[in-house]
């Protein structure tokens, strides 16, 4: 059975990458109500992110183990020696960037109008966390076709 | 341009460079020197949760300590943007390099 916390993690975690690209639209091409959005966005952003990573976290620390020891004796025992051992602590800098993203947009709503090269750096970081989520997801379908291998299916 | 806010997001980014190289240096550290992975599952609970609130303890102390110092100077979003990125990219792949290498028993 598939644990609860996962759905949530999973949507959680998509959402924010959309709160991300959101940003990036906005900034692509800015005025000032749409740099105003963006700045709005990123707080959902960042409220996101933390609840991933509060979700995600719980679900590491507590239900986890059991899955890990599964896919650990599995054909893909790659799947949690690599891949989530990897993911786990990259995971980690997801809500920092976001939380810098949202600050950098908020106390900077009038200066990025002007300041081209801040406007595509903020783009790029926005970029980075959609990249990262994108990287999360795709190492999470790794790490659950490693359990299925290692059940059997 | 100097910024007039009272909030510095350079603080903020030179937070989010400190926790990057953190976080990094406690994963890679703590596979290889097995009493600090003991260290922080004694003391937090799971080496996990050491490892979050160590960084989340670090960025806010950061970001908020350096912020009065930061606000009265000039602020670069492009080049902490650049740092943050290079830093983020460089340590992503350290960590799953070294994973890698780990388990081909390489490291």
């Amino acid at each position: 059975m598939v644990d609860p916390l996962i759905f949530p993690h999973v949507v959680l975690g998509d959402a924010t990458a959309v709160t991300a690209i959101w940003i990036i639209v906005e900034l692509l091409d800015p005025t000032q109500k749409r740099v105003n959005r963006a700045a709005l966005v990123s707080l959902l952003g960042v409220t996101l992110a933390w609840l991933v990573y509060l979700i995600g976290g719980y679900y590491y620390v507590v239900s986890y183990p059991p899955v890990r020891d599964v896919i650990k004796v599995g054909a893909w025992d790659w799947a949690h020696k690599i891949f989530m051992e990897a993911k786990e602590h990259i995971f980690l800098l997801g809500p920092y960037l976001m939380t810098t993203i949202a600050v950098s947009l908020n106390v900077n709503k009038e200066r990025l109008l002007t300041d081209d090269r801040g406007r595509k750096m903020v783009i790029a970081l926005s970029l980075i966390m959609v990249i990262g989520a994108a990287t999360m997801l795709l190492m999470g379908v790794m790490i659950s076709t490693g359990y299925r291998v290692a059940l059997g299916g | 341009m100097a910024s007039q806010s009272k909030i510095s997001y350079t603080s903020f980014f030179l937070a989010t460079a400190i926790v990057i190289l953190l976080v990094t240096g406690m994963t890679i550290g703590a596979e290889l020197y097995k009493p600090l992975k003991d260290w922080l599952a004694i003391t937090f609970g799971h080496h996990w949760v050491g490892k979050s609130v160590i960084a989340f303890l670090a960025f806010f102390i950061i970001a908020l300590g350096a912020n009065s110092y930061f606000a009265k100077r000039e602020q670069d979003i492009g080049k902490w943007a650049t740092i943050t990125i290079v830093l983020m990219i460089l340590s992503s792949l350290a960590i799953l390099g070294f994973f890698t290498l780990h388990y081909y028993k390489l490291i």
